[in-house]
C-alpha cells in the first residue's frame, strides 16, 4: 500500500493574532483558579493581563503550566480557595425571544447562573470570548 | 459485552493510546464515505434542516478547511438543545428531529447565507488522514459525545467518566469522590500519562490534574519519544494545540492542530497522522498498540442521527438555571454524534461498529483492559460498553495491508 501523502495547512493559516475563543477563554478561567489558589507562581504581571489573542493566552498558560509542573502542590495545600469573579457578559442586540436561550448560553455559564427565563431575557452575551481576558491580580 | 481474552489481538495488546480532537461532527467529516461504504450511517446528500425564511437547505459536500465556521458555532446545552430538537426550552418528549442546526447558527450573526454553511461536510479526498483510518480500520456508527453541551464537561467524562453533574465550561470537581482514570491506573501498577502538545497549549484538564499530579503529564515531544524509545505507557491520552503560538523552545510557529473552528483542519490530519505513524512505523509498537481517535463533541455542526437516551449519571442533575432550558438535565441522554476510528492491525479493514458508545466508554475500557481494582465509578461508566472486543482478526494484517501518511510541507 502507497503512503498516504498529508497536505500542510498554508503558512497564511498560522494566526497568533487570532482572537481567543470560547474554549480558550475558559481554559484562561481555569487556569487563573488555579493561579489564585497556588499564590505566587511567579507568573509575569504582563503574561496575565488582557490577554486578547491565542498568543496571548499560549504565553500565560506557559507561565502557569511550567510553574505547575516544577512546584506540585502539598498534599495538605486543600485550604478553601477563593473563586475567580466571573466575566461580565458584552451586552449585545437582543434576539428574538423565541431563540435568545441558545444566544445566551454561548456566554460562560457563569452568565446562565440565573433562571432559564431570566437567561431568556438577556438576549445574546455570544461575544465573550473576543472580549479580552483579565487577570486579575 | 465482556472482552475475549483469548482474541490474539487483546492477548497481545499492551498500550490503549486515545487521541481526543475538538469540535466536528460525525457526518461533517465522515458523512459523505456512505456513497462508497452503504454500512456507515453518513449522508445520502438529502438531508436538510430550514433556514430562518422557512426555505429547506440541503447538505453541501463543500466544506473548507478554514474560514466557514466564523465565529465559533454555539455548543453550549441550549444551542444544543435548539439544534437537536428545534427547541430552545425544551427536550424530550419533543422529537429529536436535528432540524435546529441552521437556526442556531443565524442566531450568532443573523446572517442566512452563513447560517446555511452549519450544513456543509468535507469530501474524501480533502480529508486523507481521517477517511483513509475510517476506511482500513473501524469506524464507529454511534459514538456520540457524552453531554449535549461544550468540550470541558465532554472531556471530563473521558477523564472521569462523569462530568460531577456539570454541562457547562465550569468543571471544578475538587474533592469529589469519583477518581481519574490516571491514578487509578498508577494504583494498580500500571503506567500512564496525558500528553498535552506542549506548555504553551498545555491541557483542558487543568483544575484537578495539572495541579495535584503533574507526573502524570508530558507533552506531545514526549509522547514522540516514548514511542521511538519503546517506552509508552500502558494508557495514553493525547491532546492537540489548542491555539497558535510561538513554539515555547523557540524552535518556529506551533500552529493549532485541534480542528477546533476556525482553526485549519489540515494542521489536525497532520497531527492525527504523525500519532499515527509514531505507532505504526515502530514494529515494537504496532503489534501490540489499538489507539482510539475521537472527537469530543460536535462543535455546533450537522449530524444527521438523533442521540440515544442511556443510562442516568445518578445522582447528578443539572437545573435549569444551568442547561440554561426550562427543563433538568439527568444525564440521560447523549450529546450530538461524533467521528470516532479504533486503529490496531487486529481490527479487519472496513469494520463498521454499530453499538453505542460515548466518553465514558474510554475509562471504562482502559478499568476492563487492565482489570483495574474495583473503586467507585460513575453510573454513566458502569454501563458504557467497551471497545476493545472489537480487535477480532486471528492473525495480524500484513505490514503491506496497513496504511502510512507522508506529511507533505506547507508551500506558501
Amino acid at each position: 500500500m502507497d503512503p498516504v501523502l498529508v497536505p500542510a495547512p498554508p503558512r497564511s493559516a498560522y494566526n497568533p493574532n487570532r482572537r481567543v475563543s470560547d474554549l480558550l477563554y475558559n481554559q484562561l478561567k481555569h487556569f487563573q483558579h488555579v493561579e489564585m489558589k497556588r499564590g505566587d507562581l511567579g507568573i509575569d504581571a504582563e503574561a496575565a493581563r488582557n490577554i486578547h489573542t491565542e498568543g496571548g493566552a499560549a504565553k500565560y498558560i506557559a507561565a502557569v503550566t511550567v510553574a505547575l509542573r516544577g512546584k506540585p502542590l502539598a498534599p495538605s495545600a486543600s485550604r478553601n480557595l477563593a473563586v475567580m469573579a466571573a466575566p461580565k457578559p458584552v451586552k449585545e442586540p437582543q434576539a428574538e425571544t423565541a431563540l435568545s436561550i441558545a444566544a445566551a448560553a454561548e456566554t460562560s455559564s457563569a452568565s446562565a447562573k440565573g433562571t432559564a427565563t431570566k437567561a431568556a431575557k438577556k438576549g445574546s452575551g455570544a461575544k465573550v470570548a473576543a472580549k479580552p481576558f483579565k487577570g486579575k491580580r | 459485552m465482556t472482552l475475549d481474552r483469548t482474541l490474539p489481538g487483546i492477548q497481545n495488546l499492551k498500550h490503549v493510546v486515545v487521541l481526543m480532537m475538538e469540535n466536528r461532527s460525525f457526518d461533517h467529516m465522515l458523512g459523505a464515505l456512505k456513497a462508497t461504504n452503504p454500512n456507515i450511517d453518513g449522508l445520502s446528500g438529502t438531508e436538510s434542516n430550514p433556514d430562518t425564511t422557512g426555505a429547506s437547505v440541503t447538505v453541501q459536500p463543500v466544506a473548507q478547511y478554514q474560514s466557514q465556521l466564523d465565529p465559533d458555532p454555539n455548543h453550549h446545552f441550549a444551542a444544543v438543545n435548539l439544534q437537536i430538537f428545534n427547541s430552545t426550552q425544551h427536550g424530550p418528549p419533543l422529537p429529536a428531529n436535528m432540524q435546529g442546526f441552521v437556526a442556531s447558527y443565524f442566531n450568532q450573526q443573523q446572517n442566512v447565507a452563513h447560517s446555511q454553511e452549519i450544513l456543509y461536510y468535507f469530501t474524501p479526498d480533502k480529508l486523507p488522514v481521517l477517511t483513509t483510518l475510517a476506511n482500513q480500520y473501524a469506524v464507529f456508527n454511534r459514538w456520540f459525545a457524552s453531554i449535549p453541551g461544550p468540550t470541558i464537561c465532554n472531556r471530563a467524562f473521558a477523564h472521569y467518566g462523569t462530568s460531577f453533574g456539570q454541562v457547562s465550561m465550569d468543571v471544578f470537581y475538587e474533592g469529589k469522590d469519583i477518581q481519574a482514570i490516571y491514578p487509578r491506573v498508577l494504583a494498580a501498577g500500571y503506567s500512564c500519562k496525558l500528553f498535552y502538545y506542549d506548555e504553551a497549549s498545555s491541557t483542558m484538564e487543568v483544575v484537578n490534574l495539572l495541579q495535584n499530579q503533574p507526573s502524570i503529564f508530558g507533552t506531545f515531544k514526549d509522547f514522540l519519544n516514548a514511542c521511538t524509545q519503546n517506552a509508552l505507557p500502558d494508557y495514553c491520552f493525547i491532546e492537540p494545540n489548542y491555539t497558535d503560538h510561538p513554539a515555547p523552545d523557540r524552535s518556529g510557529e506551533a500552529i493549532a492542530c485541534d480542528q477546533h473552528p476556525d482553526h485549519d483542519v489540515r494542521a489536525g490530519e497532520q497531527f492525527i497522522a504523525q500519532v499515527y505513524n509514531a505507532i505504526r512505523l515502530n514494529p515494537n509498537l504496532w503489534p501490540n498498540t489499538a489507539m482510539l481517535l475521537v472527537y469530543d463533541e460536535h462543535g455546533g455542526i450537522y449530524d444527521h442521527v438523533p442521540p440515544p437516551a442511556c443510562t442516568p449519571d445518578t445522582p447528578y442533575v443539572a437545573q435549569p438555571a444551568d442547561t440554561g432550558t426550562l427543563d433538568p438535565f439527568a444525564f440521560d441522554r447523549l450529546g450530538v454524534r461524533v467521528p470516532a476510528i479504533l486503529i490496531s492491525p487486529w481490527v479487519a479493514a472496513g469494520t463498521v461498529i454499530n453499538d453505542t458508545f460515548d466518553h465514558a466508554s474510554i475509562p471504562a475500557t482502559v478499568t476492563e483492559f487492565l482489570r483495574l481494582p474495583d473503586v467507585k465509578r460513575s453510573a454513566r461508566e458502569l454501563a458504557a460498553n467497551t471497545f476493545l472486543g472489537n480487535l477480532t482478526l486471528p492473525a495480524m494484517r500484513a505490514d503491506d495491508e496497513c496504511p502510512s501518511f507522508v506529511l507533505q510541507n506547507a508551500n506558501s
